[in-house]
């Protein structure tokens, strides 16, 4: 019975990721397939499973989605941007709060990696649409979404990139998410593009990254990667982080209105996110999409 | 919508039914068959607090979707309101009644019986300091509100079972024979289980304690608790008074045994919390109702033994404050004659401090009594947990908004570290009032006489702190009071006070460098604050479970020993005291000298120890004047508890030791050559 799920959803994920990696890289725009240590394999669409393939899977899932393993951060950091893209997307007075705000609100989650924010807005009532490049980690994903039955709303996900995305899904979506994305991306002016053009007008996109200052450069990337090994080393390049300003310019170029910036800080020992008042190391970036063209 | 949730329900519950019976197949006390029925929610005890948040629970939107069951152990009484008050009454605070107007529970309460306190008056028995409260000076709400116990729990059960809540059910007459607690694993966590001693079991994600100061749940947490007796006992009763009066004031006399508060009922009747010796309690309630009557009068109007100096001191402060045109306390208002007693209405409580260090455990959380326990002088015990069940629910509430389990670590974590800030201080601080108040020694009376007087005279001060507290918490009167009082005199006397201080501060600071601090523990908190660091030590011991602290102790015993400067202590109290190989006597008879040579983190708990524990005069005394006197009086009692137990234990090897020499002793301490020579 279970060999029979994971079989199917084995050859449901090749398929797909035999689809999408066509469109793998053809801007060689996108390229966060970072985090994570394992290496890429060629699957073979077969009809026997390799027990080497399943057990990579079975370590993929333990290693995104144990909340207090490698991944851990990602997991606390829900605690703040599911808040932040729940409260941007919708306002609800105290005693009118149900448990699916999002309910009705169609999100696409880019680069959604294992799928630890895309289950989460899809718990409080998203259609979710979750798309990464890597389709390593499409599977872990897909596989985590259709074991976790306390999860009823499951998300869609899918192995592409932003740019092939939107080409279906022109001003469609409510909201659209780059959690920890843009930091790695080659053409960023692109990225924002096609981003925007997935939102509908009035929908709004949230950003989370690193701020590009000589104190990331320090405790981003030389301490976290270097001296504390809590992030794979040759995770962030300096040069491609972006600041607050850069970003908002692009967004404004693009038709957008920045609503809030926040600056987010991560602390190492508590494993706790918080918002805080100065930009300096990350921060989270809240825009609306316009109604009329400049 | 409604077929995906009772699908996900399905899935949810075959998913936790395989957990659950791993659990029990190990332990096999409770039968997963014989599982009744699963919620999400379960209420251990059906008091004040458990009730109100079954009905918060209810009422609110986020949470009204979970099932939550509530377990009381008393049958189901019927309520009628009867003419003659119930001698339990509560004074509630401004906050208490904006949770219960928000459960829409105030109007079952305004509409059977209620009394505003306006003003408040504080006077201390040995000397004439004093001090009001009145409400147009803080705000113009009133200052509380007296309401009897049963009246409140009828009002909120009117409400938990009114048609708005439909998802919780109540069983009276619950016998809980056990609890089996949720293991966390990994992803999520087993379900707690509760066995009733007729065998039914019933599972649930969260379990609460709201079980009372004796609570069970609690002791299935395992948690440390930390508590003591005040040998004392409050004295209750229904009091008629002689004539009838505008009846908003609520009175309390400092007598050298406790305080004796009056609560007003109504034009001719008030409630009587009267705190006392545990003896002298038993005696009152043995009175005859006329002698009981008799000495209650004395109580509120006897000219207690003065200090002449003390009366001097306070004299000249009184004409001081008149040159400036500051209020003396000369226009003092009187408190009411008592005329009778209602039949049948003196009753006894014991009263206790109580402080469970953590208030939650995974899948599991405390409310009320059940995590704190205050003595009633500042009226303040069920307020607190009113303030856990607005707190927990906001909490829960939260947790469910933004798509975590109820039993989320995250928000458990915050209910209980945003009780603690609140809960730990005042506990602390309503301990200290009772530790300064009941002493007797003029420089103390003294000092908290001028101390009250000043605080009455500075209105202004007063008013704005007042202001200032109303503005972050927004408490009860006698809260104010203490905090009064803190400003002035607290500070100088008690050194509970600048523990308090710096707790609150510590914990109320959410800046990166004090959190950090607060993580990394002792180390820099030592250097802050020496008194501190001792309360601090002893809390920190027993409530943290952060990730430095776990990290510490898996770091090993040096580390641990470091950090943990209490358990390093006490176990070398333990060994000193367990071993009785002759060098080890000898050691234990030379006395805190050598053992604070062995190990001087030992030292410190010691005098905390010492200071808590000897009911000596001298350091009763030395215990209120602060911590500087006791330092500079501990050598000599060291030197002293060893030449006592030297000479008093009569085994062998202290025999032996004793008749080894003073010669050896004095050679090699140089101190203990004073006392032999003196003693002789
Ligand atoms: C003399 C006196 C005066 C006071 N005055 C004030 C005041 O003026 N203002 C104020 O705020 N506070 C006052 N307090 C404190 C206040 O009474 C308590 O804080 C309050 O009652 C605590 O409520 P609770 O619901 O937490 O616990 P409890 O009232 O102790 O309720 C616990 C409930 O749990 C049930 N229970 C316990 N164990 C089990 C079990 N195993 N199974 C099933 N059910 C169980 C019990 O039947 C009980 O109903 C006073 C206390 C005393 C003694």
């Amino acid at each position: 019975m279970t060999s029979k799920i994971l079989r199917t959803s084995y050859l449901f994920t090749n398929t797909l990721s035999k689809n999408c990696s066509n469109f793998k890289n053809v801007s060689g725009t996108i390229q966060y397939s970072t985090v994570h240590a394992m290496k890429k394999d060629d699957h073979k669409p077969g009809s026997t499973i390799d027990q080497e393939d399943l057990n990579k899977f079975t370590k993929q899932t333990e290693y995104w989605w144990d909340p207090s393993g490698p991944a851990k951060a990602l997991h606390s950091f829900n605690m703040i941007r599911v808040p932040f893209v729940r409260d941007g997307l919708v306002q609800c007075a105290l005693n009118e709060r149900n448990p699916t705000p999002l309910k009705n609100k169609k999100i696409l989650d880019i680069g959604c990696g294992g799928g630890i924010l895309s289950e989460a807005l899809a718990k409080i009532g998203a259609t979710v649409t979750g798309i990464d490049a890597n389709k390593d980690m499409i599977d872990v994903a897909q596989r985590h979404s259709e074991s976790n039955t306390k999860l009823v709303n499951k998300p869609n996900y899918c192995c592409t990139t932003i740019e092939d995305h939107v080409s279906n899904y022109r001003n469609y979506y409510d909201g659209v998410v780059a959690s920890e994305v843009i930091e790695h991306v080659n053409n960023q002016e692109l990225f924002v593009k096609s981003c925007i053009e997935a939102l509908k007008p009035g929908g709004r996109i949230f950003f989370t990254t690193p701020n590009r200052t000589r104190m990331t450069q320090v405790f981003g990337i030389w301490v976290a990667e270097y001296v504390l090994n809590i992030v794979p080393k040759g995770t962030h390049q300096y040069e491609k982080f972006i600041t607050p300003n850069e970003l908002t310019f692009l967004l404004e170029r693009n038709n957008c209105h920045v609503e809030v910036v926040y600056g987010t800080m991560y602390n190492v020992l508590l494993n706790k996110w918080d918002f805080v008042n100065f930009q300096t190391f990350m921060y989270a970036l809240q825009a609306e999409k316009l109604e009329i063209k400049k | 919508m409604l077929l995906r949730k009772s699908v996900h329900r399905l899935f949810a519950t075959t998913l936790k039914e395989s957990r659950t019976a791993h659990a029990c197949r190990a332990l096999s006390s409770i039968n997963e068959d014989n599982v009744r029925e699963k919620y999400d929610v379960i209420i251990a005890g059906g008091g004040m607090v458990g009730c109100t948040l079954a009905c918060a629970m209810g009422k609110n939107s986020l949470l009204s979707n979970l099932k939550v069951l509530l377990l009381e152990g008393s049958p189901n009484q019927t309520f009628e309101l009867k003419p003659e008050y119930s001698n339990r009454v509560v004074a509630l605070n401004q906050n208490t009644k904006s949770l219960m107007n928000s459960l829409k529970v105030w109007r079952h309460v305004e509409n059977a019986r209620l009394q505003p306190v306006r003003h408040m008056q504080v006077w201390d028995a040995s000397s004439d300091a004093l001090i009001s409260f009145n409400s147009s000076e803080i705000s113009d709400d009133d200052l509380a509100y007296i309401v009897e116990n049963d009246l409140l729990l009828h009002a909120v059960n009117t409400e938990l079972m009114s048609s708005d809540i439909r998802n919780v059910k109540i069983v009276y007459g619950a016998k809980i024979a056990e609890y089996q607690l949720a293991k966390s694993t990994k992803e999520s966590s087993t379900d707690n289980l509760v066995k009733m001693s007729n065998g039914d079991v019933y599972a649930c994600q969260l379990l609460i304690g709201a079980d009372g100061a004796n609570s069970a749940v609690r002791k299935a947490m395992g948690v440390q608790y930390l508590s003591w007796n005040y040998d004392q006992m409050g004295v209750v009763a229904t009091l008629h008074l002689a004539e009838p009066i505008e009846n908003n004031t609520a009175w309390q006399r400092w007598l050298p045994t406790g305080p004796v508060a009056l609560l007003p009922l109504d034009s001719t009747r008030s409630s009587l919390v009267w705190s006392t010796w545990q003896d002298k309690a038993k005696e009152l309630l043995k009175l005859p109702d006329e002698l009981f009557v008799d000495a209650l009068n004395d109580a509120l109007w006897k000219q207690y033994p003065r200090s002449s100096s003390v009366d001097a001191c306070m004299s000249w402060l009184g004409s001081w404050l008149k040159k400036a045109g500051l209020p003396d306390g000369e226009a003092r208002q009187l408190p009411p004659s008592i005329m009778s007693i209602a039949p049948n209405s003196r009753a006894a409580f014991p009263l206790g401090f109580g402080h469970s260090t953590r208030y939650v455990a995974p899948g599991v959380a405390l409310v009320g009594d059940a995590a704190h326990r205050v003595h009633p002088l500042a009226g303040q015990g069920v307020n607190l947990g009113f303030g856990d069940v607005k707190d927990l629910t906001t909490f829960l509430a939260d947790a469910i908004y933004t798509g975590c389990e109820i039993t989320h670590h995250s928000w458990l974590q915050r209910y209980e570290s945003s009780r603690q800030r609140h809960n730990v201080p005042t506990q602390i601080a309503v301990d200290a009032l009772h530790r300064l108040y009941t002493l007797d020694l003029p420089p103390v009376v003294l000092a908290r006489s001028l101390g009250l007087q000043l605080t009455n005279a500075l209105h202004p001060v007063k008013a704005a702190v007042d202001a200032l507290h109303r503005l972050y918490t927004l408490d009860l009167p006698p809260v104010v009071l203490a905090r009064s009082l803190g400003l002035q005199l607290t500070n100088a006397l008690h050194p509970v006070k600048a523990a308090v201080d710096a707790l609150h501060r510590l914990y109320t600071l959410d800046l990166p460098p004090v959190v950090l601090a607060r993580s990394l523990g002792l180390q820099l908190t030592n250097a802050l604050h020496p008194v501190k660091a001792a309360v601090d030590a002893l809390h920190r011991l027993y409530t943290l479970d952060l990730p430095p602290v776990v990290l510490a102790r898996s770091l090993g015993l040096q580390l641990t020993n470091a950090l943990h400067p209490v358990k390093a202590a006490v176990d070398a109290l333990h060994r000193l005291y367990t071993l009785d190989l002759p060098p080890v006597v000898l050691a234990r008879s030379l006395g805190l000298q050598l053992t604070n040579a062995l190990h001087p983190v030992k030292a410190a708990v010691d005098a905390l120890h010492r200071l808590y524990t000897l009911d000596l005069p001298p350091v009763v005394l030395a215990r209120s004047l602060g911590l500087q006197l006791t330092n500079a009086l501990h050598p000599v009692k060291a030197a002293v508890d060893a030449l006592h137990r030297l000479y008093t234990l009569d085994l062998p090897p202290v025999v032996l030791a004793r008749s080894l020499g003073l010669q050896l002793t004095n050679a090699l301490h140089p101190v203990k050559v004073h006392y032999p020579s003196s003693t002789r």
